[in-house]
């Protein structure tokens, strides 16, 4: 378990010199957890985001602590962040069933990194004129738990189907 | 002259810089005239060209052709997308002498209303009281912009050299007449257009120097711009957004767009002879920018006023700042609005603002259409790159430059495209 959480940890390293990351015990497990700043570009916001991994069978989780982007938007909420009543949890990928954007194989260094970045891009863009540039699907009110639920549900469904 | 503001510009990386040169051209991008209101206009002109040509008598001879903004590309559409846009055309009749007096002047532009009256496609399109200098014609509207011509008759100022190419004589009403050269400046001011720039050879920037090759009669296209033209074109936009501002005192006199667009081409050739080396258009724009009040010249006067000059390069004669002298708030209101629009392109291009913040302050001050153009420049740059797999990954941000090195991003999808 632990060698797959320190091949993503070492990859960010590797790439993103500013960013601070450890591996810890959570509730149910060991987890990675990593901090950087990202700017999507030079005449954006810096911004410090937080990513969660609990390993295998799990997404990585991604969180911006700073600005906080609720405040920024006066109290509005993007159409695609998960639902949160903290910081923001921006959506980057759709995974159900066999459909899946990310797997454990991607580095998160070269996947859920850029795509934060894009997804502040179109958020800041969104923060323009309200309209969402980046495409993909609504999440809806669920929380990221919630989701997670559904993709964990998806899986066990072809294994039910079998027996 | 150092413009302050542009310390922390200067300062920016060469990919920051093309990257703002970028977001610049794309302010101006949403003021152009289209390709096809451009043919439709080149097309309505003519014929009135071929109709008066048939007239006979002074006028068969008549050529007609766009001067001013839409001669040069560097026409902006009003902030107001309801109003008309004005096009000045001059109409040169060679074997006509020039009026030297105010009702010989009043005569020739009464009978060019006549003579436009009589035809039945035009009858109710001119309008029946003379311009000083032009009659005018509406023309209605193309791809929803309505369009209004100007036609301003000219004649030789020597019966032995009869050409449009020449210098001429534009009647007008309060002064008889008035020496002119509209041809001439035109061509000036493409040929700066056209002047070489020194390119660093690391830079990936090219001009197309050769649109400007030849004798070109008709309207430029204005798809593919030169520097010069974004930096004339974006400076009298901000002029305009800059006038209707209701607590600038110098609204009323403002700049006009022939001294805007005169000292952007003296400072342009100017840079141009430097035989300076560019690594990017940025750094040419801000040259230009700064050096633009260097070609006004000025001369105190015995009774401790200043004369000021802006010549034009056309017609030597001519001094685009001739009221200047007597109206002190002319002279002030320019260096006001330099001021402005030096700080303000500073304070649009300032970093780590926000993509938000900048669309904002692009609004302020360029208007919307200008604010539209940043807006959809910076939706398909990242929506291009993703669906080619190359969003740029850097640790200290998605630079927009072409960055050879880049790391392609997988594809993936905000919560699916299904």
């Amino acid at each position: 378990m632990c060698h797959h959480l320190q091949r993503q940890l070492n990859a960010l390293q590797k790439r993103y010199h500013g960013g601070k990351g450890r591996i810890l015990k959570g509730k149910t497990g060991l987890k990675l957890e990593w901090r950087q700043v990202l700017q999507p570009s030079r005449l954006s916001r810096e911004y410090l985001i937080l990513v969660k991994w609990a390993g295998l069978g799990c997404i990585p989780e991604v969180e911006v602590l700073s600005p906080n982007l609720r405040d920024l938007a006066g109290g509005k909420r993007s159409p695609h962040e998960f639902f949160s009543k903290e910081n923001t949890k921006p959506c980057l990928m759709f995974n159900s069933g066999s459909s899946k954007d990310w797997v454990p194989s991607m580095l998160i260094a070269e996947s859920i990194i850029p795509w934060t970045q894009e997804w502040l891009w179109y958020w800041e863009l969104w923060l323009s004129d309200g309209e969402w540039r980046g495409g993909g699907v609504h999440p809806g009110e669920l929380t990221i738990e919630q989701y997670m639920d559904q993709i964990n549900n998806s899986h066990h469904q072809p294994a039910n189907k079998g027996k | 002259m150092q413009v302050q503001g542009f310390k922390s510009l200067r300062q920016l990386s060469a990919s920051d810089k093309e990257f703002c040169f970028e977001m610049i051209s794309h302010i101006t991008s949403n003021l152009d005239l289209t390709e096809t209101q451009l043919s439709q206009l080149k097309t309505a002109y003519r014929a009135i060209g071929s109709y008066l040509a048939n007239q006979g008598g002074e006028l068969a001879e008549c050529h007609i052709y766009a001067q001013g903004s839409v001669g040069i590309g560097t026409s902006v559409k009003p902030i107001d997308e309801d109003s008309d846009m004005d096009i000045d055309l001059v109409l040169h009749l060679p074997s006509q002498h020039y009026p030297t007096t105010t009702d010989e002047a009043n005569e020739l532009l009464f009978n060019l209303i006549r003579v436009l009256k009589d035809s039945q496609r035009y009858g109710d399109k001119i309008e029946n009281v003379p311009k000083r200098r032009c009659v005018t014609l509406q023309y209605g509207g193309i791809e929803g912009q309505g369009f209004h011509m100007d036609i301003t008759p000219s004649m030789p100022e020597d019966m032995d050299s009869p050409n449009h190419k020449s210098k001429v004589r534009v009647a007008d009403i309060k002064d008889a007449n008035s020496p002119s050269h509209p041809y001439g400046y035109r061509k000036w001011f493409r040929s700066a257009c056209s002047k070489e720039i020194r390119w660093n050879r690391k830079s990936n920037y090219r001009s197309n120097s050769d649109i400007y090759a030849g004798t070109v009669e008709p309207l430029p296209g204005q798809g593919r711009k030169t520097v010069l033209q974004i930096v004339v074109q974006l400076l009298k936009r901000h002029r305009d957004m800059w006038k209707q501002n209701k607590q600038n005192v110098y609204g009323d006199c403002a700049p006009i767009s022939i001294i805007i667009t005169t000292l952007a081409g003296l400072a342009y050739e100017k840079c141009s002879n430097s035989n300076k080396e560019y690594q990017n258009p940025f750094d040419l724009m801000l040259d230009v920018l700064e050096e633009m009040p260097n070609f006004i010249s000025h001369q105190y006067q015995s009774n401790g006023t200043v004369k000021y000059t802006i010549r034009n390069p056309a017609l030597p004669t001519e001094n685009f700042a001739d009221k200047w002298h007597e109206k002190p708030m002319l002279p002030q209101a320019f260096k006001a609005w330099y001021t402005q629009v030096t700080e303000d392109l500073a304070k649009l291009l300032e970093l780590d603002q926000g993509l938000d913040k900048t669309i904002e302050r692009s609004r302020e001050m360029f208007g919307s259409q200008a604010a539209r153009g940043i807006q959809a420049k910076l939706a398909n740059t990242l929506t291009e790159r993703r669906a080619k797999n190359r969003a740029v990954v850097s640790s200290i941000g998605l630079g927009v430059s072409n960055a050879a090195t880049a790391t392609p991003v997988p594809k993936h999808n905000f919560y699916g495209d299904v």
